[in-house]
């Protein structure tokens, strides 16, 4: 790979990421999803939408959080 | 590497969070209490009026939403900032480290701290303020939310695109001028947005028996307070998050070199 190339080319005080390989995209995209999944249980759920129904678990037991944290709440 | 970088994110997001609920605790709860007394009184004076009475019961005990739910609130809530920032951090010193290798990563990370402050928490909260409980009509809460999302997405969107521009105009028009293009055209299109969403103003207003008030307006130093310390709230979380990622990138980045090559520690930093 050319990255590997350049890389022993020319030797670097700081590493870089290798962002490049499949390995790094995959890991990337899954913490991505998993904190969007988390920021969407936090600050969206049972507000104006709910994977649970009418369940008020998640949204009354974050409540002060979710207001001080900016997120629209009543 | 990537996993080390990722790792101590949400290990900065961590320690941010702690200190941020530290801060919530003592500064925001009082707040928050306050207005929930102002929803009781309320109450109170609305049944006066309508002769009904309402009592809404909790799940959680004011006790556990106030230590257990507002610190695991804020800890989520941090270690996501923390997981995306390390996550943006990757791709973009991906790009600047390769592009210009004499670049400081710790300067790299700090700035787009600060962009990451703006766009996901300066923005939004400057379009819409954080409100205390009580404050906020149920029949809204499904616009507001949209409207809050959208905004986020798009301020988030709009400081990518603007990042972007300024990296392609730098080489044409110098750095510090495509710095100022770039934030020229986030403030341009987030202000655009913000015209286009809708407003909203739902503080309540004294409750009234026809010319009569019979219940309070909801206190306005409340509201002021509350937004304050929710605005402070968040630049301390930032500034935290910020301070132990550069501290342990630096660490990091020194090991990961020293692995691939003992010499290139002792030419380098």
């Amino acid at each position: 790979m050319s990255v590997s190339i350049q890389a022993a080319e020319q030797p670097r005080a700081l590493a870089l990421p290798t962002a490049s390989a499949a390995d790094a995209a995959l890991w990337l995209t899954a913490t991505v999803l998993l904190a969007a999944l988390a920021y969407y249980f936090l600050g969206y759920d049972q507000g104006a939408v709910s994977v649970f129904g009418s369940d008020t678990h998640v949204h009354e037991f974050v409540h002060d959080a979710r207001h001080f944290l900016g997120f629209p709440c009543h | 590497m990537e996993r080390r970088i990722t790792g101590i994110g949400v290990l900065a997001g961590l320690v941010a969070g702690i200190v941020a609920f530290v801060y919530a605790r003592i500064f925001i709860e009082p707040q928050v209490a306050l207005a929930v007394d102002y929803e009781g009184v309320r109450s109170h004076a609305e049944s006066l009026v309508t002769g009904e009475h309402e009592h809404g019961h909790e799940i959680f005990s004011r006790g556990v939403q106030e230590n257990l739910g507002t610190g695991i609130g804020t800890l989520v809530f941090a270690v996501v900032m923390g997981a995306l920032f390390a996550v943006a951090f990757i791709v973009v010193w991906a790009f600047l480290g390769r592009r210009s290798p004499s670049t400081d990563p710790r300067f790299v990370a700090v700035g787009l701290a600060a962009c990451a402050f703006v766009a996901v928490s300066g923005v939004p909260f400057f379009v819409y303020p954080p409100n205390p409980p009580a404050v906020g009509e149920e029949a809204t809460l499904g616009a507001r939310s949209g409207s809050y999302l959208t905004l986020t997405l798009v301020s988030i969107g709009l400081m990518v695109a603007a990042a972007v521009l300024a990296f392609w105009l730098s080489e044409r028009i110098g750095g510090l001028w495509a710095v100022v293009a770039g934030a020229i055209a986030y403030l341009f299109g987030v202000t655009v947005t913000a015209t286009l969403l809708p407003d909203f103003a739902e503080i309540p207003g004294p409750v009234m028996d026809g010319d009569r008030i019979v219940g309070p307006g909801f206190p306005g130093q409340v509201v002021a307070d509350f937004r304050i310390y929710a605005v402070a709230d968040q630049v301390l979380l930032w500034t935290v998050l910020t301070v132990v990622f550069v501290a342990l990138l630096h660490r990091v980045m020194r090991r990961e070199a020293r692995q691939r090559g003992p010499s290139l520690v002792e030419a380098g930093i």
